[in-house]
Order: C-alpha cells, then structure tokens, then sequence
C-alpha cells in the first residue's frame, strides 16, 4: 500500500504529468471563468485526445481541468454576478454583494484559499479511504458488481435530474445503444442494420461529444446570451480574505465535510454541494442577517463545499465504477477508451494510479489557487467574450475532437445527431448523464450478466450483498421520487 | 409529448427486433427494453391525465417553457451541418476558417474579428495539432480533385 502511494506520488512528479496538468488547468480556467459552458464541456472535448497518451498523464490532465473550474468560476460569480458554472450560483449572492461595496479582492483571497482547502480535504479523504475500501471491493463477485453498475444507473437518474422516470428510462435507453454492434459472446449482430460503422458499435467519444458538448454550446448560442459588460476594480484586500478563510476555519471544514459526503452519493454533484455549503454557513451562523449582503461567510461555504465534492465523488467511481457526479461519468469514459475498469481491478493492478489520482486532485487545487490569485486581473477580461465568438471556436474544437476518434465522417455525423438529441433533452429537462451512463456501463453490464447468469443461474438473487445493493437502489429511488413530489415536480 | 411518444416507440422496436437473437443478447436487450418501456408508458399516461386535467391538451414538457424561436434552434443547427458539409468539400482546416469567418461576421462581428478569429484558429489548428502533433485530417473533395 505505502508503495503504491509512493509510486503514485513519483508518477505526478515527473515534468510531463506536471505539464500535461497544468495544461489542464489552463483549461479548466478558461471554462470555467467563460459563462455559459460547463466543466463538462472541457472534458467532453478532451476525451478524444486521452487515447493516445499513457493512462497517468491522461488522468492527470482530466483532474488539471475538473479541480481547478470550481476554483476559476468564482471570477464572474463575484465580479459581474454570473456564475462561470452552475456551482458558482451559490457564491454569487454574497459575492457579488462583496464586490459592489468594493472588498471583490477579499471575496477572491477568501474564495481562492478554501477552495484550495476543501480541495486537499477531499484528496486527503479518499486517500485516506482507499485502503479501508480495497478490501471491501475484494470481496465482490460478478453478481455484486452488477448489482452496483444498476445501482449507479438508477440512483444518476432518479436523483440527477428532475424527471425520475425518465432518467431512469434513459438509462434504459442508454444499456440499449451501448449494445449497438456485434455481441462479444455470442458474436450475434444487434442493431447494425448491416452499416459496417454501426458494426462496431457507437464511438462513446462522439456520443458524448454530441450529447453533452453540442447541445451545451448550442443552448449557450441559441439563448444568445451576453455577458454584462460592467468590470469593477478587483480592489485591494486579497490577504484580508485568505485571513478570513482561516478565521472561519470551523465553517471551512464543516463544508468541506458537506462537499465529501455530497460527493460520494451518486449522481449529485458539486452544484447541489455549493448550495448545501451556503445554507450550512447561513444556518450555523449567530448572526446571519448580513447574508445575502456581502458577508464573506457566504463566500466560504459554497466554495469550500464545491471543491471537496471531487474528492468524495471519485470514491465511488474508482472503488466501483459508480460515478458520484456528472464530471465523473466522463471519467468513466475515459477509463472505458484506456482500457482500465473501476473496481477491483483498479484497486489492484492499477492502485498506483488511484494514488496519482489522488495526490493530483490535492496539487491541481493548490496550484488552481495560486494561478487564480496571480492572475485574476487579467483572466477577468475572459467574461466579456461574446457568444458569436465563443460558440463557432467550440463547435469547432467539438468538431475536431470527433475527427480525431477514427478520422472518418461517420463519427462526425453521429456528433450531430446526438448532440440535436442532446439538445432536445436538455430543452425538455431530461438528464443526460443518464444516457451517457447506461452507454458506458452497457459492455460492464452486459459482461456480468453473462458471466452472473452463466455461473450462478438464478441462485444469485440470493446473494446477500445482491439483496442489500437492491434494497439501497430501491430505497434511493423511493426518496428520489419522494423528494420529486414533495418539491411539486410535475411527476413522483 | 412527441418526445415520450418517439422513446416508447424506440424500446418497442427494440422488442420487436431482438426476438430473433440468441438467448443471452436477447435476455440482455429486453431486460433494458421492456423496463424503459414500462416507465416511459407510465410517464406518458401521467402528462396525458395530468394534461386532461388542465383540459389543455399541448401541455409543457417536463415542466419547461416549450416556447422558445424554434427558427433561431433550427438555424443554428443548419450551421452545424453545413460546417460539416463544408468539412466533407474543402478539408477540415480550411473548413475552420470558412465557418468561423461566416458565423462571426453573419452574427454581426466585423470583418477584423471574424477573419482574425477564423484565421487565428486555423492557425492553432494547423500548427499545433498537424505540423506539430501530426494530427491527420479527413482530405476534402474538392482538394482531391484538385490533386492535392
């Protein structure tokens, strides 16, 4: 284990990881200060280009991009009240209060450093955890961890969206179009209509390349929003926030417990952990009528929340290969196209590399902090690029990235067609990380089914581990369809 | 509505057309099937009383205001396709030139700004990506005809 973790850690620091994850915070900053698009479409259009590289530095780039956005979306949050991502809504309303009355700087100081606290927090836990879960995870068989690809399935879309059956349906949805192609065991043809692209299957990179990629840039463009253009001065006042960050060192650590447990629940995610982390702040304080006015606190606590919560998430996605968020889902595609499957596997062969992983998320949020806090006067001018701009350099990487898959033009044209069928389902509130999820577990899925089926018959049912993850889906989604109710959606 | 209606034909084809496979494919397909089925059909029961009830049959889907320029969706879309179309005539470099040089100056860029950007992106492209990385990239049409 203590190897493991040392080699984990010499893996990071070699001048290429370093780069290639500094790369990817540059670019995590860029989306995540630009409103509009998401963490997700980084990712999405970095995918394709993971193939090529070794599976650390590949991962490393991924965690560059996904620690440093949270970080980097507080700059329009604060500076002109738009979150860069949606889990920067939280820190808008006492931040952009903090600006108004001229301490933006402190907001920053205050942002930047718990941002980088929480982050470390939730690489120390899964640090921390990984040994606890190893032997856990051991213990599985097929019929457990198809039990738990089922689990991640249904609770990502009963949870994740605001449409319970639905996401529960696309994921359904999702099972059927990853067994598109010719049955690895059985070598029957499904569904390729005898199209020889269609005969190897969907690529994922452009499935999720359209679904979430195209539709989100098309939503950005088609709403054709503009970014205020007022700038205030950043002012002075960055160490008076970097001071408070450590004077409200409980509400720092209690947030970052919320983002950690938050994280490890699948299908969440950090936007709903940046909320829990203001109302958390709000609620434990003794004097909270300066919330909503500017009060630093309502900085802390989202921020702190929304770091810590890739921690957290990447412990089920690595110990099981159950994504606890939206970001984590693309992890798992790149997994699937490197050829690494979470669980066991990962917990042995590659547990250097969970360490790097690990390590990574804890560099990439010090480093994120300290690149925002230099660089912040400069990366604001980043607010004010207009859509028409934006949107056809996207489409354009989107595009290049699908070229990239196998250079051939019918990946470009299944781009095109999920992405219109991403958009749609956006327009409609349908989640999509479903989709994606049940398109990425399918082969998984299919996989342990044959062998559960093959080797158990139906005595598996029995299995009490079988019965326990079944219990915990079917108790997730009551709540989830519960929580719909309660909240007035217009379905349980 | 329309979209309820299209999936539960979708997990009804699927149904259809897995009847012949193999046992283990077939087991697997309708499994996946026959669940997405059962929880689309109930979903569209709900709008269907849920839209009764209001005694208004186009009701909004999954609670979000349908109303949007569907012109304004249909266009941008029609730019996605001809950037492709573009791709498949002239090659994919030259294809980033043309369709950012056109998106930016028909949304009211000026010329500066929409050449300097299409220009400055091929230019990324180009260098980095195929001189540097030695990316390859589909051969338009028109290239090879012109026997380049």
């Amino acid at each position: 284990m203590l190897e493991s973790m040392l080699a984990g850690m010499s893996h990071l620091l070699t001048w290429s990881s370093l780069a290639l994850m500094s790369l990817g915070m540059f670019i995590g900053i860029f989306f995540g200060i630009v409103p509009g698009i998401s963490g997700i479409t980084a990712l999405v259009i970095l995918l394709p280009f993971v193939t090529s590289m070794e599976p650390q530095t590949a991962l490393l780039l991924f965690i560059g991009v996904s620690a440093v956005i949270p970080t980097a979306d507080v700059i329009p949050a604060i500076l002109i009240g738009v979150p860069g991502t949606a889990s920067a809504a939280a820190t808008c309303i006492d931040g952009y209060q903090m600006a108004r009355k001229g301490q933006a700087a402190r907001a920053y100081g205050a942002a930047y450093t718990v941002s980088a606290i929480g982050g470390v927090i939730g690489a120390l836990f899964l640090l921390a955890t990984i040994p606890v879960m190893r032997p856990l995870v051991m213990s599985l068989g097929s019929p457990e961890l198809l039990m738990l690809a089922l689990m991640g399935l249904s609770t990502v879309g009963v949870i994740s969206g605001r449409l319970p059956l639905i996401g529960l349906a696309l994921g359904a949805l999702g099972l059927l179009l990853g067994q598109i192609g010719i049955d690895p065991q059985t070598g029957v043809h499904r569904w390729s209509f005898g199209i020889l692209y269609l005969t190897d299957g969907l690529s994922m990179q452009a499935v999720v390349l359209g679904l979430f990629g195209v539709a989100e840039i098309a939503d950005l463009a088609i709403l054709g929003s503009r970014v205020s253009e007022e700038i205030q001065a950043t002012g002075k006042g960055l160490y008076e926030g970097v001071k408070d960050s450590f004077r409200h060192w409980g509400l720092t650590l209690g947030s970052s417990i919320i983002g950690i447990i938050v994280g490890i629940i699948p299908g969440i995610g950090a936007n709903v952990a940046s909320w829990l982390g203001y109302a958390y702040a709000a609620q434990t304080s003794k004097d909270k009528e300066n919330f909503g006015k500017g009060d630093v606190r309502g900085v802390i606590g989202p921020e702190a929340a929304n770091n810590s919560c890739m921690g957290g998430a990447l412990l089920p996605t690595l110990s099981f290969g159950v994504p606890g968020s939206s970001e984590m889902v693309l992890y798992l595609a790149a997994f699937a196209m490197l050829g690494i499957i979470p669980g066991p596997l990962m917990l042995t062969e590659h547990l250097d590399l969970v360490f790097t992983i690990a390590w990574g998320v804890a560099l990439a949020n010090i480093l994120g902090c300290l690149i925002c806090m230099v660089l912040t006067i400069y990366l604001v001018k980043l607010c004010r690029v207009p859509v028409r701009v934006l949107a056809p350099v996207v489409i354009a990487l989107i595009f290049m990235g699908a070229l990239r898959i196998s250079v051939s033009f019918p990946d470009l044209i299944t781009v095109i067609v999920f992405g219109i069928i991403g958009y749609i389902f956006k327009r409609l509130g349908w989640p999509r990380q479903s989709l994606v999820l049940g398109f990425i577990l399918s082969p998984i899925v299919g996989k342990y089914l044959f062998i559960t089926v093959n080797a158990y018959g139906t005595t598996w049912l029995m299995r009490p581990w079988v019965i326990l993850i079944a219990l915990i889906t079917i108790a997730i989604a009551v709540y989830g369809f519960k929580a719909r109710q309660m909240a007035g959606g217009r379905q349980p | 509505m329309i979209a309820v209606v299209a999936l539960v034909a979708v997990f009804c084809f699927a149904i259809a057309s897995s009847r012949s496979w193999a046992m283990g494919p077939r087991l697997y397909a309708w499994s996946a099937s026959i669940l997405g089925l059962g929880l689309t059909s109930i979903f569209l029961i709900r709008q269907i009383q849920a839209a009764q009830k209001k005694g208004d049959i186009t009701t909004t889907e999954g609670g979000m205001i349908v109303k949007r320029k569907v012109g304004t969706e249909i266009q941008f879309f029609v730019w996605i396709v001809a950037f492709a179309a573009a791709i498949w005539l002239f090659g994919f470099e030259f294809s980033v030139f043309l369709f950012i040089l056109s998106y930016v100056r028909l949304h009211h860029g000026s010329w500066l700004l929409s050449a300097g950007t299409g220009i400055s992106m091929a230019l990324i492209i180009w260098g980095i990506f195929t001189k540097l990385l030695n990316f390859t990239w589909i051969s338009g049409l028109v290239p090879r005809w012109m026997g380049f």
